[in-house]
């Protein structure tokens, strides 16, 4: 190089190798930039490095371009079109740059506007992301809650459709809105349809009142155990407990009540005969202490009686007053005897037989005596019943007792029925001797068995008849029942306890042995 | 009161420097005349907007810790040497408007710079071979851009 003068071909090489350079690199950058848009076309930086890249590339292209062309116009000796063309190619030099800076620029903005939107983006994602696990979450916690309430739902159903007292559930002005299987059965309803939204209480409440039982419920707020008497489609009457609360809202504003009834008919029934049959045997007690007590002194009165009689003259009036006094002490004795029958005191001589037979006789006996007063016997015996352990004669009389009693419950014409029936459990015989007659009353149908108890006239009976019949049925180890309606007749049952088969065969063989022997 | 006193002053006072602006002007053309600097000036204001442009990136690539990722930081690079590339070429525009073709002598490959027309000749020298910088910058660009995109597609794997 001389020092005076620098060559300028060195800048010339570099010049147009670096021109050709700077136009392929920044059509490569144009193709990588491309790439990553196409990649993920969401993305702004990517945008950008496009932009940049395209711009870079049309400032290169032209700058380059420029000095390449520059450089063969003077090569070739025409730079007069270099001079003609050198502002247009530094204006599109000029023009490139500011696009590339301008965009740069731009971009700043752009990306700080980019952001916000991507930062919003990102937490409504995240917001869709927790709503969908809440969703999730939420669908979940409807579907186990439901399952809960239909298990729960499930379990109170059966609970109430299953529990053996009456369930019942009513709105606000009484009407039924729910009852359970047993409380139809009980109050004999077929369709529950036919009683759902009508009036509860005031249809099937015989006693007390229902208004007034209402209003004692609102109230208390509760009932407990109230002795109710219902009745049902039947027009049976049924002994209840009836609880009940009152249903209300969160505002305390009241929706309905609720409540059990307990059916205790049959207990109460219980109840009656076992005071019945504890009075019973209080009385026997007394009765056989009373008894044993008087008979002693009577039969004294009727031997001297009879000492009497047989020194006196048999037409004076000694005989005649001595024969009243015999009469009467032999009326006593045999008071005294039915008050000791009563009471068991007396001997009994029982053996197994059959009770048809007892039946037959004794309705032979007064049968042709009926007839002719118009009250007819209806005798329905099964043949098929098996013997029972008894004593015949206290039996007959047992059985003589109770139709005379119905013959006397008869006024006119009617008709006693007696049957025989093995009862449905097969341990027992049952007899049974009903009547067309008045029947009796409720209030005195706890009293009938009780000694010296009638109904009848003075003179017509002694009241010991029935209790008589009770104190002889106890003594067989059975039972004696009563049912009456007022005008429409009455029913006694008597129970007997059936032999076992194998106390049967037994007896069966002892009697054939006695029979055998008096052969 | 006071507010429509003001305000009818200002008016006056507006009328009267408009009036006297009006009165006083010379003759003028429609359109202002842009002779040859206007060009060089508006290239050279290019590459300073160029030069903060890039300058304003680097700083946002920064900023933003983009500049960690292996190809962000070749452009990152590629920045600054756009702004040395475009310090060179501002200095170089400012040195050749200050010449005349009495400062060369020959043409094409024989072409010569003479050393007394120029100031600073080996600067001048050096400035007119800008393609040392605006190459490795735009190589710069190009490494960055293949290593973001294979990055991408590594990623998008």
């Amino acid at each position: 190089m001389n020092t005076d003068a620098f060559s300028m071909a060195p800048i010339l090489m570099v010049d147009i190798a670096g021109s050709a350079l700077m136009i392929v690199f920044s059509i490569l950058c144009v193709c990588h930039a491309a790439s990553l848009k196409r990649h993920d076309p969401q993305n702004i930086l990517w945008t950008y490095l496009l932009w940049f890249s395209s711009g870079l590339m049309a400032f290169s292209v032209s700058r380059s371009a420029g000095h390449i062309v520059k450089h063969l116009f003077t090569f070739m000796g025409m730079e007069h079109y270099w001079i003609e063309l050198r502002p247009v190619s530094g204006s599109l030099n000029t023009m490139s740059f500011v696009l590339v800076g301008g965009i740069t620029l731009f971009f700043s903005n752009v990306y700080a506007t980019y952001r916000k939107v991507q930062e919003s983006r990102n937490a409504l994602e995240r917001a869709h992301e927790q709503i969908r696990a809440l969703n999730i979450h939420l669908e979940k916690r409807v579907e186990d809650r439901t399952k809960e309430l239909f298990a729960s739902e499930k379990k109170y159903r059966q609970l109430f459709e299953n529990s053996k007292d009456l369930l019942f559930i009513c709105d606000e002005k009484g009407r039924l809105l729910d009852i359970n299987d047993t409380g139809m059965a009980l109050l004999g309803i077929r369709d529950r349809k036919q009683v759902l939204s009508k009036p509860f209480l005031s249809r099937y409440l015989f006693k007390p009142d229902a208004e007034a039982l209402k209003r004692e419920l609102m109230e208390k707020e509760h009932l407990k155990d109230v002795e109710v008497i219902l009745k049902n489609t039947r027009e049976e009457e049924l002994t209840a407990l009836l609880s009940a609360t009152l249903r209300k809202n969160g505002a305390g504003r009241i929706e309905g009540f609720e409540g059990t009834l307990k059916d205790i008919t049959q207990r109460k029934q219980m109840e009656r005969q076992l005071l019945q049959a504890d009075k019973l045997a209080s009385l026997g007690q007394l009765s056989a202490g009373v008894a044993h007590e008087i008979n002693n002194p009577l039969g004294l009165i009727l031997g001297y009686a009879r000492l009497v009689l047989k020194a006196a003259e048999p037409a004076s009036q000694t005989h005649e007053d001595v024969k009243i006094i015999e009469k009467h002490a032999i009326n006593c004795k045999k008071i005294v005897e039915d008050l000791l029958k009563f009471s068991r005191s007396a001997g009994t001589t029982k053996a197994p037989g059959g009770l048809n037979d007892l039946v037959r006789e004794v309705v032979t006996v007064v049968e042709n005596k009926f007839k002719l007063e118009n009250v007819r016997i209806e005798t329905t015996l099964d043949p098929e019943i098996p013997p029972v352990t008894v004593d015949p004669d206290k039996m007959k009389q047992v059985f003589m007792n109770l139709i005379m009693n119905a013959r006397q419950a008869i006024t006119g014409e009617g008709v006693i029925a007696v049957a025989t029936v093995l009862a449905p459990d097969r341990r027992s015989v049952q007899v049974s001797v009903s009547d067309t007659g008045s029947g009796i009353p409720p209030d005195v149908l706890h009293k009938i068995f009780d000694p010296f108890f009638t109904t009848k006239p003075t003179g017509m009976g002694t009241g010991l008849g029935l209790s008589v019949s009770y104190g002889i049925i106890k003594d067989h180890e059975g039972e004696i029942l009563v049912e009456s309606e007022t005008g429409r007749g009455s029913t006694f049952t008597i129970l007997l306890p059936v032999i076992p088969d194998r106390s049967r065969s037994m007896s069966m063989e002892i009697e054939m042995k006695k029979t055998a022997a008096s052969d | 009161m006071n507010f429509f006193k003001q305000s009818f002053r200002c008016r006056i006072s507006a009328l009267l420097v408009g009036g006297t602006l009006l009165g006083s002007a010379d003759p003028a053309f429609a359109l202002q005349v842009h002779p040859a600097p206007e060009g060089l000036y508006a290239h050279q204001l290019a590459h300073l907007f160029f030069i903060l442009t890039m300058g304003l990136f680097a700083f946002w690539l920064k900023k933003r810790g983009l500049a960690e990722h292996p190809g962000w930081r070749c452009i990152r690079i590629s920045c600054f040497l756009f702004i040395l590339w475009n310090l060179g070429a501002f200095l170089g525009h400012t040195m050749d408007s200050g010449l005349t073709d009495a400062a060369f002598t020959g043409n094409g490959w024989d072409r010569k710079l003479l050393t007394e027309a120029v100031a600073y000749p080996y600067v001048y020298y050096f400035l007119k071979l800008d393609h040392l910088f605006s190459v490795p910058a735009i190589l710069a660009l190009y490494l960055g851009l293949k290593r973001l995109r294979k990055d991408a597609g590594d990623h998008a794997a």
